[in-house]
């Protein structure tokens, strides 16, 4: 994907520093990763606002379609948590 | 079934050319059910398609149709319009559907994005393996319900050959000789004295040996020759 950044420039600064460059997908299971989110959110735990948390009822609902279909929508990367 | 596997997706792109409106049009018979060009398939490809152009910076508007056979017509009546808005049709059938549509719809120019494999069954989950040549004069009855045409590197009729070794193909020693399972299932059954009877050289004019081949079934027709 030419819109990726390269592995080298693919870091967690950078992506602080061009937050509004980056949208990254991430499906969470709601029974483990999205909690974990949650505790995070509650902890008052910063990370970047460029990560858009979608919760699935378990990871096992993700199909390639979905994740086909949020790169055509602009995702610039999809992250799977469960 | 029939079963196929998908060309690899710089093929496609090459056939596809730079038809600016591109339909995918998946098959929901046989195709489906070996994963290879079915409605899935058939969406995968499309979203893979439009992102690939847009990359090339030559997006192309790839949509996806699927029909429950392409090998019949009244199937493929029912696309007619989404056909005539497509520059071109990427077929997910197998070559039989591809031939359909373009006999069926003359004006379209249509490309296969797949490769028709054989007639094989699912032996286990991703695994397929063939089962039949469609010689057109089965002789399974005489071996036991094993082919040994489709399954016979060498479509002997009277085997195993030399190469036989430990129950295994000199081809490739993952390959079953099918003579060998011949035996041993007629044996198994009682039936191995069957195998004594030396069988004549096979009639191939019923294969494709004879050409292009037809079935007409006169008690089926809506019109008949003869009337």
């Amino acid at each position: 994907m030419s819109r990726l950044p390269n592995t080298q420039q693919w870091s967690i600064n950078h992506v602080n520093n061009k937050i509004d460059d980056f949208q990254i997908v991430t499906y969470c299971c709601t029974h483990c990763a999205y909690a974990a989110a949650d505790l995070a959110g509650g902890l008052r735990m910063q990370y970047s606002p460029a990560i858009k948390v979608v919760e699935l009822p378990c990871t096992g609902r993700l199909d390639v379609l979905t994740v086909l279909e949020s790169f055509e929508q602009g995702a610039d990367g999809v992250m799977v948590s469960g | 079934m029939i079963t196929g596997e998908q060309k690899p997706l710089e093929e496609i792109q090459a056939l596809l050319g730079d038809a600016e409106k591109v339909l995918v049009v998946g098959c929901g018979t046989c195709v489906t059910v070996c994963f290879a060009g079915g409605s899935r398939e058939a969406q995968i490809l499309s979203a893979s398609l439009r992102m690939a152009s847009k990359l090339n910076d030559h997006p192309q508007d790839v949509t996806d149709v699927t029909v429950q056979r392409q090998c019949e017509w009244e199937y493929l009546d029912e696309i007619e319009k989404e056909i005539a808005e497509a520059d071109i049709v990427l077929s997910l059938g197998c070559g039989i559907g591809v031939q359909a549509i373009a006999e069926h719809f003359p004006d379209t120019w249509v490309v296969p994005g797949l490769n028709t494999t054989f007639m094989g069954i699912p032996q286990e989950q991703g695994v397929w393996e063939e089962r039949c040549a469609a010689c057109g004069d089965c002789i399974l009855g005489l071996t036991g319900g094993i082919c040994p045409i489709a399954r016979c590197s060498k479509s002997l009729l009277n085997g195993p050959c030399g190469g036989s070794e430990d129950g295994h193909c000199e081809i490739d020693p993952e390959v079953p000789c099918a003579w060998q399972l011949i035996y041993d299932r007629l044996t198994s059954m009682g039936k191995e004295d069957t195998l004594l009877e030396l069988q004549p050289p096979k009639n191939w004019q019923v294969s494709r040996d004879g050409g292009p081949r037809k079935i007409i079934r006169e008690d089926l027709r809506l019109i008949s020759d003869e009337a």
